[in-house]
């Protein structure tokens, strides 16, 4: 989760969360250079030491046509990069159906058995101590981690979205639709997420929790569930 | 539950129960078919890769010619293979897309396709618990729910 007047993203958690983060960086070291030079070119332009040529200008023109296509170039091939990489679904594991409800989420594991719950956050008045205000959830979504995981996530009335940001998943969550998402988490963990696409006076208070264990706490969980 | 408006229009399956295709292998050029006993299927000195929903299940290879009906026997015997090591719905290339609403659809219809064309042919149903395995996996619950209502009212939007 995201800690208080916390400005970057949390801590990556997934491959597809760690080439955003990897990305982000480099938009940012561009941006970064070509605000300092717009600042610098600035500086010159009010200490009038620039020159203006404006009949003959066939150099500079060349440079700044040149140079911006370079930028949007370095820009553009590793967003499309990642961009091809989210939709890659690798033979999952595991199927997770997530039904967005106003104010609540079900999910349902149906590979195998009938396995459904529903997801409601946990009021401030009853959370337990050292526990986090509007994020955590009476039922959390647990998945095996490091295996490759399916999300099926649709609504049930009005438009939700499904987002975990460690694990760089957001997903709209679309009344008689079907949106397929994936991940895979790196490691053990408690992920959260809130509802990300506004959906009534509750909406704030509909949030996400995946909990990433080993295979045998998964199928122990599973197993607990179904009896 | 809003469920998903009937598409239109329905294709019918070129004959009462699904073909199952074998495809990919350029060596592969027959379709199999459950329901066409008669169809004979060669399969030609090379691997030869059968194609099911998605899943490729490669049967090594002879050159052998079978009958239709030894055809259909093997077919169905990697059919309970691939139900024995069934984990969830494999990538479907017909729905390579963030949308699969199309694919829990599809998978629903041809379970019952399947299951009423085997039921008149008198024949076992067991291969058609692929489709079931995938649908149940891809749809949600409440929208299967309310299509066997529908079903059993007489109101159901697909043609099986």
């Amino acid at each position: 989760m995201a800690n208080h007047s916390q400005l970057g993203f949390q801590d990556a958690s997934s491959p597809i969360m760690e080439e955003l983060v990897e990305f982000h960086d480099h938009a940012l070291m561009v941006a970064l250079a070509i605000c300092s030079l717009v600042l610098y070119l600035l500086t010159l332009t009010l200490m009038e030491k620039l020159s203006s040529n404006t009949v003959d200008a066939q150099e500079v023109e060349l440079i700044w046509t040149i140079l911006p296509a370079i930028v949007l170039v370095l820009l553009a091939l590793p967003s499309l990069q990642i961009l091809y990489m989210m939709d890659e679904i690798d033979e999952p594991d595991l199927t997770l159906k997530a039904i967005g409800h106003q104010w609540y989420w079900t999910y349902e594991y149906t590979d195998f058995k009938d396995l459904s719950f529903d997801s409601y956050m946990t009021p401030t008045t009853d959370l337990p101590l050292g526990h986090f205000r509007l994020l955590e959830v009476d039922h959390r979504i647990v998945i095996p981690m490091e295996s490759p995981i399916r999300v099926i996530i649709t609504a049930d009335d009005v438009l939700h979205s499904w987002a975990v940001p460690a694990l760089g998943v957001k997903t709209d969550a679309i009344p008689g639709r079907l949106n397929q998402t994936s991940f895979i988490t790196t490691r053990p963990g408690v992920f959260y997420g809130q509802c990300s696409e506004i959906c009534g006076a509750n909406h704030s208070y509909m949030p996400i929790v995946v909990e990433s264990t080993p295979l045998k706490h998964f199928e122990a969980w599973s197993s607990l569930l179904s009896s | 539950m809003e469920v998903p408006p009937p598409f239109s229009p329905s294709r019918s399956p070129p004959n009462p129960s699904p073909a199952l295709s074998v495809g990919r292998s350029t060596l592969c050029t027959s379709v199999i078919s459950l329901a066409a006993p008669r169809a004979v299927a060669s399969l030609p000195a090379a691997l030869c890769a059968v194609r099911l929903g998605g899943s490729v299940v490669r049967a090594a290879a002879v050159k052998v010619t079978l009958t239709g009906t030894a055809a259909a026997a093997a077919m169905a015997e990697d059919i309970r293979t691939k139900l024995e090591h069934y984990k969830t719905a494999p990538f479907d290339s017909r729905f390579p897309n963030q949308n699969q609403t199309r694919n829990c659809w599809q998978n629903y219809l041809d379970f019952h396709r399947c299951e009423k064309a085997m039921a008149a042919k008198g024949a076992d149903a067991t291969p058609c618990q692929w489709y079931y395995r995938v649908y149940k996996s891809i749809c949600p619950t409440s929208w299967v729910t309310t299509w066997d209502e529908y079903r059993e009212e007489g109101t159901f939007p697909g043609k099986i």
